[in-house]
């Protein structure tokens, strides 16, 4: 009898800590919908990985909501990438797949972020020994931006096949083996551990076990994949990497706009969220005494590092939209500055038109500064500024213009100001365009002769194509990119008539006889 | 006491249908092809989509199916490589399926169309 008692007692004292050593994680996609993140971390799960994005043209649909509300619920995060050898098949587009995945995710690999995952489930043509390569190749370039070695999620079959590689040495192994599991959080029984087939070059090291693809959880509806984690949750911490990324830099393409509407993305140098327009910035402040007032930010910012927010006016929040890029400074230590840097290509040959709206609603400000540069290597060294603001009082938002004619495809235009004064320095619908299509004039395009007339206009504006039996139609765009409308000529008319526009820059596709013969910049002032 | 009963019935059944089920999808169509999936699953393909047929797990040899008991016959071995079963070929069926956090179409279950 006390013989069947201590064995009924180590029975339960085992089956206690092997349940508490069970760290349970899932992973999601846009296939889940809205996920409540609160009752995700409520029913047991400690990690889970978002999908962010598949080849090289599918971002996930949810996957920044899944990266911000998962941490917030306080669920460890990561993210992966769904890859595509069989139509990527060279190692160049497996590194372009890699930084496809980078700009979308990297503004959201944090501290303490799970290790990013390249998800390798499809079948490829390429022999083993090409597909170990190409894994590499993605895995080598997402290492070098953010510091961190990614973890390969495949099969037995796959995770065999690729026996002669290094990989096993290199990267940990995530293993899909539905292995008949209970399909609940916490499982019950706990998953067996995958077998040495399943395991392949890794055997006996596995370290993620997927081992339910019809697992249901509160918080998400559906059926969704579970995961468990080979160790406990030190070990899990301690695979996660608790340091700032690596600092990336990024060069956006020519022509580039940007009115800051969109919620800033987290600077990945210094590890601050909500600190960059886009991943094409970086901030970076200087002068005396700097402090995180120093820092832009979008205007409407809560963040701690701005103080006394509410000193002085600040309106309105934009000349576009609802927002701007705020130059905050106060309380202000004299002489410090904030610059915010945008990377971009100007390979491009030809005149290129910078302009941006400006607002500082103060007077006189001692010191002040209000300076734009341009840098060609990349940020190491600056021009003079090719315009500069004095401290005389700019009320309303006012159209700055310059051009430049650089042709260097590391190029900076670094917006920097000093501010002493309690209004804050604000710019706004920045654009970046070819000199021949900003020209303030009417426009003549391709072989076409698409004219657009008045430009600048009022909000209405006549598009017209010499040649009235081609079906003329156009799609008008915003300066980020959002489309506004679609338009078409009557039949045997060559102009469309537009109307009703607010102030701003569009671009207007003009599409003859359905085919595209160009972009047309159009400026709206009213 | 019944009223309490049946409030908390209902919040019950609220909850629990408010985040557990499973969304079903169908769609029908002749099963052109059959190929292998990631991780020993196999893959039909219904005209032009492609539907997951899970493996049951707890049948080690892979060679059994999740899916209604009358079309468990759907595939046959022939050394090692799964085909479609010809009694099932160029038919017309409805598929009801699920989609999983890997956007797999999981069958659930197949049956025949009523003319």
């Amino acid at each position: 009898m006390k013989k069947k008692l201590l064995s009924a007692i180590a029975f339960v004292v085992i089956g206690f800590y092997t349940k508490a050593q069970s760290i349970i994680g899932i992973d999601v996609s846009s296939y889940q919908g809205t996920i409540n993140w609160t009752q995700v971390k409520a029913a047991g799960v400690t990690f889970a990985w978002a999908k962010a994005t598949e080849g090289l043209t599918v971002t996930d649909a949810q996957y920044a909501n899944n990266a911000v509300n998962g941490v917030a619920a306080g669920v460890y995060m990561g993210a992966y990438h769904f890859a595509h050898p069989d139509t990527h098949t060279t190692t160049a587009q497996a590194i372009a797949e890699a930084n496809y995945f980078l700009s979308v995710a990297q503004p959201y690999i944090i501290s303490c972020e799970m290790p990013p995952v390249l998800d390798y489930e499809v079948s490829s043509s390429l022999s083993w020994p090409a597909q170990a390569a190409w894994i590499q190749s993605w895995m080598n370039t997402v290492k070098t931006a953010t510091g961190i070695t990614p973890i390969l999620y495949t099969d037995g079959s796959i995770a065999n096949s690729l026996a002669s590689s290094s990989l096993a040495s290199y990267c940990k192994l995530w293993i899909a083996t539905d292995n008949g599991s209970a399909t609940t959080i916490p499982p019950s029984p706990l998953p067996p551990t995958p077998s040495a087939y399943d395991q392949g070059l890794w055997n006996p090291n596995w370290s993620f076990n997927q081992y339910s693809w019809t697992t249901t959880v509160s918080g998400i509806s559906g059926q969704i994949d579970a995961d468990i984690f080979n160790g406990t949750l030190t070990d899990l911490t301690n695979l996660m990497v608790c340091t700032p990324p690596v600092c990336h830099t990024y060069y956006a393409s020519f022509p580039y706009s940007n009115s800051f509407e969109n919620t800033w993305v987290t600077d990945s140098c210094a590890n601050i969220a909500q600190r960059l327009p886009d991943i094409y910035w970086k901030s970076s402040i200087g002068g005396t005494t700097p402090n995180g007032d120093d820092y832009w930010h979008r205007e409407d910012y809560t963040g701690s590092d701005w103080t006394s927010v509410t000193t002085g006016s600040y309106t309105p929040a934009g000349s576009v939209g609802n927002h701007s890029a705020r130059f905050h400074n106060d309380p202000p230590p004299a002489g410090s500055t904030g610059a915010l840097d945008l990377y971009i290509n100007l390979s491009a040959s030809g005149t290129k038109n910078v302009q941006f709206d400006y607002m500082h609603n103060e007077a006189s400000v001692s010191p002040f500064t209000f300076d734009v540069l341009l840098s060609t290597d990349g940020g190491n060294t600056f021009s003079a500024p090719l315009l500069t603001i004095t401290s005389a009082q700019v009320s309303s938002w006012t159209t700055q213009t310059f051009t430049t004619n650089a042709t260097s495809a590391t190029s900076v235009f670094r917006f920097i100001a000093t501010d002493k004064g309690s209004h804050d320095v604000g710019i706004d619908n920045l654009s970046i365009t070819a000199g021949s299509t900003t020209d303030i004039a009417n426009i003549t395009g391709n072989a076409y002769q698409v004219t657009v007339y008045p430009n600048p206009n009022t909000g209405e504006f006549i598009i017209a194509v010499n040649d009235a039996s081609k079906k003329v139609s156009v799609d008008v765009y915003n300066n980020i990119g959002q489309f506004i409308k679609h338009e078409e000529a009557k039949t045997g008319e060559n102009t469309i008539h537009i109307t009703d526009l607010s102030e701003g820059v569009y671009f207007a596709n003009v599409f003859v006889d359905g085919i595209k013969t160009g972009t047309q910049k159009i400026l709206v002032i009213k | 006491m019944k009223i309490a009963s049946l409030v908390l019935s209902l919040v019950f059944f609220t909850a629990s249908h408010m985040f557990a089920q499973t969304e079903t999808n169908t769609i029908n169509g002749v099963i052109k092809e059959v190929k292998p999936h990631f991780a020993g699953q196999h893959t039909l393909v219904v005209d032009e989509t492609e539907l997951v047929l899970l493996t049951n797990p707890k049948d080690k040899t892979g060679k059994s199916f999740e899916i209604n008991e009358e079309y468990k016959d759907i595939l046959l071995d022939r050394k090692g490589t799964f085909i479609l079963n010809p009694k099932y070929a160029n038919k017309l069926f409805k598929f009801t399926y699920t989609v999983n956090g890997k956007g797999w179409k999981c069958i659930k279950s197949i049956s025949t169309i009523k003319k």
